[in-house]
């Protein structure tokens, strides 16, 4: 029975055909959609889909079509997101995204499934091209598939491709031109699971040798990648690699971005009138675009390794490995990569939460990502440890140590708590298809980390330029004036500079040039709204033993935790340094009004196990909001680690108390 | 009509129960509609043959249909009835049907 002729394009008659790519998972379908689009691609979101199809253009023959390359699905009736983002898509139900050919993907060595989908993709009765894929390891496997049997049989163009090697491009991109010129013949209505048994053993021929080198060689691998230890031990050298890599290899381009901001706005500062002008453009834009491209690098490293190792065949393996040890605490095992991606910084690991398929597993990762310690808080830790045990390295390292552990339990406690309440459910059961070991492809690798940093400063990206601006208003308005005692050290400073350019003199000229500074930015911040709202909230957290300037000081830091130290060093100490153990010493002397040390063991121990269990990080609040797909989520999970922090912080400071350790 | 040429025998395991390089049929299972739904669209279904490449107890189980390798949770496998099927060669999972068509337990 030949389906029905749809006209092409009915939208506009100058928009381009557009081609939806269906297949099974692990099909090579994002390689064939990445060498007909190249760059010019982008992941798509639809509003109540938690999963993403990336759209991308290609010009064929001179014409423009426009390609949707939607997730793997194994049959478009499952209850899954991804098959009902397909049947959505298929049925025009997506807006703006109504097919008007379809090319279904099939993978050679599993015919048969490819030929099930293919059954009910072709029931839409739009016009129809498959791509025949993964001829290669048919070969290897003593397979060979007859594309032009097949053709007939389906009654549509039936092209062998290989996105990684890019061969077959150009017959894809024709069969694809003239399917959707021609009207479809495809016998939809026809194809019984006796037609695809008869199919499958009409098109594959060759002698047939299921037990090919490549199958003892994936059985040896499989054995070693998924045995209880040694699986465990390749897993965590794996991870200890990818982190090492995230944290360390980040570092210079980290590095670069800032300085290369802190050029552009000593450059704007020079150029332009002091004034709420400049202070907008070099402190506020600047320093908001600079705060958000620092995170590009960490996001890119992490989304490209995962791309290659996700195309080697072995992230599947490491998820089972690690799904006997995060069930017990209602996660898959594929969240153990976000977990501890989260580390270097919560926002990649957010964003690699896309690899956990079911969502309620999903949203709980993320919920709990940033529990772990991230590098942005690792100067806090120091700071704080430093003033704790200022005299053993010993304590103070365990004390360091104590403070990942305290914050990965915190997530897994969480987590569990999660899917026993809020998202309780059954999550998808654990089966994976294990796709076979291969050679990475690189350039997909590149293409995919391209879109995702796209996708981040696209979307993430505005909101945390937007906040750094708001925090950088609230800090910097209403100004104070010029506080007195500033004024004298600097009329002073002029003074000496007028007396004499001895070395003596010079010294001293910094050094009231550098107090006169901080006793400006002192006023500055306890002048400015962030630190009226300081003030106000104080009483809020007296019970944890923060001052006025604690206060301020945590509450500035919701920016990023960073800004801790150089905001306790403007308002209580001597200006920031390089020097951890002076920024302590300044610290640890510093008194309250009544005299007592403002940082005394308990303030200090209750204040550390605040940063490492508090959601002090906007950034990661926009980048949640985005992924879970909603500020309601941000918002839980900020008022859901704000009051754990409280509350574990409240009770720490008493039980130091209790001890009476002084 | 299928290629292979099993010779069930009436015992039931759990798939869990079954050693490497045996090859099986799915029996029965407890899994829910949704459950059977996946792992049918996936390939596993109750008329195809599987050989255990990896034997899930306590761990993951990965079988083998054709050429396509699954990965089990243990508490997946468990739900899992087979029928051990004769097997001409349980040295080697992967050549443990040395004449099989992919596709073609359909």
């Amino acid at each position: 029975m030949t389906a029905p002729t749809q006209p092409l394009n009915t939208t506009t008659a100058f928009a381009p055909t557009r081609i939806a790519m269906v297949g099974n998972p692990n099909v090579g379908k994002t390689s064939l959609f990445n060498r007909l689009c190249g760059v010019r691609a982008k992941t798509a979101n639809f509003p109540g889909s938690t999963v993403d199809a990336r759209i991308g253009t290609s010009r064929i023959d001179g014409a423009e079509m426009e390609f949707v390359d939607l997730p793997g699905v194994y049959a478009l009736d499952l209850e899954l997101p991804e098959s009902k983002l397909c049947r959505d898509c298929l049925a025009g139900r997506l807006e703006g995204c109504l097919p008007d050919a379809l090319l279904v993907v099939i993978d050679a060595t599993n015919l048969a499934r490819g030929l099930r989908l293919y059954r009910s993709i072709a029931s839409a009765g739009r016009p129809l091209a498959v791509a025949l894929t993964m001829t290669d390891l048919a070969r290897a496997r003593g397979l060979s598939v007859d594309s032009q049997r097949l053709s007939v049989a389906l009654g549509v163009p039936c092209v062998v491709a290989n996105g990684r090697a890019g061969t077959g491009i150009e017959p894809l991109a024709a069969a694809i031109r003239n399917a959707c010129e021609a009207s479809p013949q495809h016998l939809a209505a026809s194809l019984s699971s006796e037609w695809i048994d008869a199919t499958v053993v009409a098109s594959v021929g060759g002698p047939n040798s299921l037990g090919a080198e490549s199958d003892r060689l994936t059985d040896r691998l499989d054995a070693a990648f998924t045995h209880p230890i040694l699986g465990g031990i390749v897993f965590l050298l794996t991870m200890a690699l990818l982190f090492f890599a995230i944290y360390r290899l980040a570092e210079v381009p980290m590095t670069a971005i800032e300085d290369a901001c802190a050029w552009l706005g000593a450059f704007v500062a020079s150029v332009l009138p002091e004034g709420a002008l400049r202070g907008l453009i070099v402190d506020g834009v600047i320093g908001g675009v600079s705060g958000t491209l620092v995170f590009l690098p960490q996001i890119c490293l992490l989304f490209f390794l995962l791309a290659l190792l996700e195309d080697t065949g072995y992230l599947a393996r490491a998820a089972f490995v690690m799904d006997r040890i995060m069930c017990r605490f209602g996660l898959p095992g594929q969240a153990f990569v976000p977990l501890l991606s989260s580390h270097a910084c919560a926002l990649p690991g957010i964003m690699s939460t896309r690899l956990i398929p079911d969502r309620a597993d999903r949203l709980t990762t993320i919920l709990v990502a940033p529990f772990m310690s991230c590098s942005a808080r690792v100067g806090v830790y120091v700071l704080l440890v430093t003033i704790l045990f200022p005299n053993s390295g010993l304590l103070a390292g365990l004390a360091f140590a104590a403070c990942y552990a305290l914050g990965a339990i915190a997530a897994l406690l969480t987590a569990a708590l999660c899917r026993r309440t809020i998202l309780r459910g059954k999550s998808r059961p654990m089966v994976l298809e294990l796709p076979p070991y291969r050679l990475p492809d690189v350039r997909s690798a590149l293409l995919t980390t391209f879109d995702r940093a796209k996708l981040f400063l696209r979307s993430a990206g505005t909101v945390i330029l937007s906040i750094c601006i708001v925090l950088w208003w609230l800090s910097a308005y209403p100004m104070a004036e010029t506080p007195a005692a500033a004024v004298a050290l600097e009329v002073r400073a002029v003074e000496v500079e007028a007396s004499g350019q001895s070395d003596e003199a010079v010294a001293e000229i910094e050094t009231l040039r550098h107090d006169a500074e901080v006793l400006t930015m002192r006023a500055q911040q306890e002048h400015s709204f962030a630190g009226r709202i300081g003030r106000a909230l104080q009483p809020a957290f007296a019970p944890l033993g923060l001052d006025d300037r604690l206060t301020i000081a945590v509450l500035t830091s919701f920016l990023a935790r960073e800004v801790f130290r150089s905001t306790m060093t403007v308002l209580v100490g001597q200006g920031d340094s390089d020097d951890d153990n002076k920024v302590a010493d300044d610290l640890a002397q510093a008194t309250r009004a009544d005299g007592s040390k403002l940082f005394d063991p308990a303030t200090s121990a209750g204040l550390l196990v605040f940063y490492v269990l508090a959601l002090q990080c906007l950034p990661t609040l926009a980048v949640t909001a985005r992924e879970a797909g909603g500020w309601k989520w941000a918002a839980l999970q900020f008022g859901w680690m704000s009051g754990v922090a409280y509350a574990l912080a409240f009770i720490t400071r008493e039980a130091v108390l209790w001890m009476g350790i002084s | 009509m299928s290629a292979f040429s099993p010779h069930p025998t009436p015992l039931k395991l759990p798939l869990t129960q079954l050693k490497r390089g045996d090859r099986a049929m799915v029996a029965s299972s407890s899994l829910s509609d949704e459950d059977k739904a996946t792992l049918r669209a996936m390939g596993l279904d109750e008329s195809c043959q599987f050989t255990v490449c990896r034997a899930g107890s306590g761990g993951p189980c990965i079988i083998q249909i054709d050429a396509m390798r699954l990965g089990l949770s243990p508490d997946l496998a468990r739900r899992i009835m087979t029928r051990p099927c004769d097997c001409a060669d349980a040295n080697h999972c992967a050549s443990a049907t040395p004449d099989a068509i992919p596709g073609a337990h359909l």
